[in-house]
């Protein structure tokens, strides 16, 4: 029961949620009706702010760029072509570039010295910080359990903006090998997935 | 090309991750366009994916959605207020300018009209002038034709000049009288004689063999110039009478007011 809506994830936690189909939603936005941008943010701001925090590691820098993020969905969305993925797939890419941009910047690493030096104690492990989700604390522990080197791999691409051969220099592997071991650590993922809804 | 084997290589988990570079990238999205089962594994790799951010949900604080609302409204905002805004900038440009258009119009019609009417007015006068001087020039052509037509005939060397005076010695009277001697035309001119009574007028005789003959009667008057009158034989002698209206047979003797020398 926990898991049984993890496609449309997560649905019982915030009341405000509007149900509608993405088609009416891509269309209210490319006609730049504002009220679509009010039903695009209730129903993703959680899973891009978690996704942008997992990232940035920071409440309020992630909250800008979780803003920026959005005002550039609002501006650009006629880039946004339905034929080649998922609204969400395409906004996740979208959260993702400012995200790391944002990590990149001189402001950015110079906030997070002054950081370091005030408390030490809470960054980097993410495993801590997703405790205002309640529906997905199961499946993290799933997650958990997964095997180091392809929570690693996904944790360095995906989240941490790394090309395959920077990957394969910081973990000093052959590009071949970050290939198959991405390859493998999806596949690996996908099946936690599957294991979670047949649950 | 394998189809599988290219699944399996990796390159479409790398390209949901966003881990490959933009040569790349363009291959997976051909390969994408040509085998549907390549687009359909792309998308359950990008669904896990999905999924795995969701995992990382959480709350961004209430504050956020409203502040992010208020700037998109105020861009839509700025976006209309700013199209209307030139719209009724530009509306002001056209009205100015038909303004200053219908200002400078109505000045260069008043200027215009006065030109106008000061030009017709010239106008007009010149055609009287023109006019005016069309009939002198008639008058002087009338004038310069008959002096013409007197001098023509007083050059002829057919005519003798005969000059007639008064007879009463006390008066400068005088008039001449041109005869032809071939066609024997009797032509007078009167240089001076006073204006005579109504009912009379002046007769010119010839005496011929001691006879007077009629040479018709003529008026005065300061435009009367040569005047023609009866044709005549050799004549000995001139005279002027004044006679009663239309001539007399005989010459009234003691009317006598011009006389030529023998």
């Amino acid at each position: 029961m926990l898991f049984l809506c993890l496609h449309h994830l997560p649905t019982t936690f915030v009341a405000r949620r509007i149900q509608i189909a993405e088609e009416s939603l891509v269309s209210m936005l490319s006609d730049r009706n504002p009220e679509g941008m009010e039903i695009l943010y209730d129903n993703y701001s959680s899973a891009l702010y978690g996704f942008i925090h997992r990232i940035i590691q920071n409440d309020e820098i992630s909250e800008d760029v979780l803003q920026e993020t959005f005002l550039r969905i609002w501006n650009n969305f006629s880039k946004y072509d339905p034929g080649k993925g998922r609204l969400f797939t395409w906004m996740i890419n979208v959260a993702r570039n400012m995200a790391i941009d944002k990590v990149r910047s001189k402001e950015f690493t110079q906030k997070q010295k002054n950081r370091e030096l005030s408390d030490s104690v809470s960054s980097l492990d993410s495993g801590n910080q997703s405790t205002y989700n309640p529906d997905t604390i199961g499946l993290k522990e799933l997650i958990r359990k997964l095997d180091p080197e392809y929570k690693q791999i996904i944790d360095l691409l995906f989240f941490g903006g790394y090309t395959q051969s920077e990957a394969a220099e910081k973990l000093n592997i052959p590009l071949g090998t970050v290939k198959t071991r991405s390859r493998v650590a999806i596949q690996k993922l996908r099946e936690q997935f599957d294991k979670t809804i047949s649950l | 090309m394998d189809v599988r084997e290219y699944i399996s290589s990796g390159v479409l988990d790398l390209y949901a991750m966003g881990a490959l570079s933009t040569s790349e990238i363009k291959e997976v999205e051909t390969m994408c366009t040509s085998y549907p089962e390549v687009a359909a594994e792309l998308r359950k790799i990008q669904d896990t994916l999905n999924d795995y951010s969701k995992v990382h949900s959480r709350n961004p604080r209430p504050e956020v959605r409203a502040s992010m609302m208020s700037k998109i409204t105020a861009t839509e905002k700025g976006k209309i207020v700013q199209l209307r805004s030139t719209h009724e900038l530009t509306y002001k440009y056209l009205i100015a300018a038909c303004i200053a258009s219908l200002i400078i119009s109505t000045f260069a019609s008043v200027f215009f009209y006065q030109k106008w009417s000061e030009a017709e007015d010239r106008y007009v006068a010149m055609i009287n002038e023109k006019n005016v001087l069309a009939q002198n020039l008639n008058v002087v052509r009338y004038n310069y034709d008959k002096m013409n037509h007197d001098l023509s005939l007083m050059r002829d060397p057919a005519v003798t000049i005969v000059t007639l005076r008064s007879s009463d010695t006390t008066k400068y009277y005088m008039a001449h009288v041109m005869w032809n001697k071939y066609t024997r035309q009797t032509f007078i001119d009167v240089a001076d004689l006073p204006v005579p009574p109504d009912e009379m007028q002046y007769q010119l005789w010839a005496l011929v063999d001691g006879h007077p003959v009629d040479a018709g009667v003529f008026d005065m008057g300061t435009d009367a110039g040569m005047q023609k009158l009866k044709a005549v034989t050799d004549a000995e002698m001139w005279a002027v009478t004044l006679e009663p209206k239309g001539g007399s047979e005989s010459p009234t003797m003691d009317q006598m007011v011009l006389l030529s020398k023998i």
